[in-house]
């Protein structure tokens, strides 16, 4: 499984983009964040902050989503475009 | 009838005069064309750069979503929405949006629209580095404001 970090997220990761092991168990988004933040406490509350907001392969989904099927999961921060 | 739509996401300057005409061509029968251009303020003359990012399949579907929401609101003929990514400077634009429709008032208040929801609801970042530092963009209590004033 991919994992996807933007904005101040992905420089706290230290990554654009990393991988997860398909034989993981992990079953929600957030307990992907967990694992993903690796004990970084300050890249953990990013992730799980209540602003942060979650996708499953490009479509949005909530922390308590299962990953079942995921192939792609991405961390996003507050946006900002326009 | 589905608005006719075009969307692109590039990390190349956006011709704004190339994007005008071009709308304004394919909507020369229509009663109302608005333009809006967003550009990169000066706010640190001479120093300042602007880095967008987005997560681009997502932000596309976003951005298809507003347009099948603004054509449900208002009678629209055509939407063109042009975002950059990468690196900008001042008065480097950052984003196109052309509505046409046959009055006046659906192509203003779904241009406005399309505007509200892209500042805050669709999957882009601006880290903006100057002398002073740098920092990420974050969205204003006006900017949620803007997009709530819709509902």
């Amino acid at each position: 499984m991919r994992v996807l970090f933007f904005g101040n997220l992905r420089e706290l990761a230290g990554t654009a983009e990393t991988s997860v092991p398909a034989d993981i168990e992990i079953t929600t988004v957030q307990e992907l964040a967990e694992y993903v933040a690796n004990g970084k406490s300050e890249l953990q509350a990013a992730l799980c902050a209540e602003t942060t907001k979650a996708a499953i392969n490009a479509k949005f989904a909530d922390f308590s989503s299962s990953l079942n099927g995921a192939d792609e999961v991405a961390f996003m921060p507050p946006f900002s475009g326009g | 009838m589905a608005v006719a739509s075009k969307i692109a996401i590039s990390d190349a300057n956006l011709n704004i005069d190339e994007l005008s005409g071009a709308f304004r061509r394919e909507n020369k029968f229509a009663g109302a064309v608005v333009i809006f251009v967003g550009n990169v303020r000066d706010d640190h003359p001479g120093d300042l750069t602007l880095t967008l990012e987005c997560y681009e399949p997502l932000a596309l579907d976003c951005i298809n979503m507003f347009i099948r929401e603004a054509s449900s609101r208002w009678d629209l003929l055509s939407i063109t929405i042009h975002h950059r990514t990468g690196k900008l400077v001042p008065g480097d634009e950052i984003v196109f949006v052309g509505v046409a429709s046959a009055h006046r008032r659906d192509a203003l208040f779904a241009a406005q629209f399309l505007m509200d929801y892209l500042k805050s609801d669709a999957p882009f970042w601006k880290k903006q580095t100057s002398c002073a530092g740098s920092h990420w963009v974050m969205p204003r209590a006006v900017d949620y404001q803007d997009k709530k004033s819709w509902n």
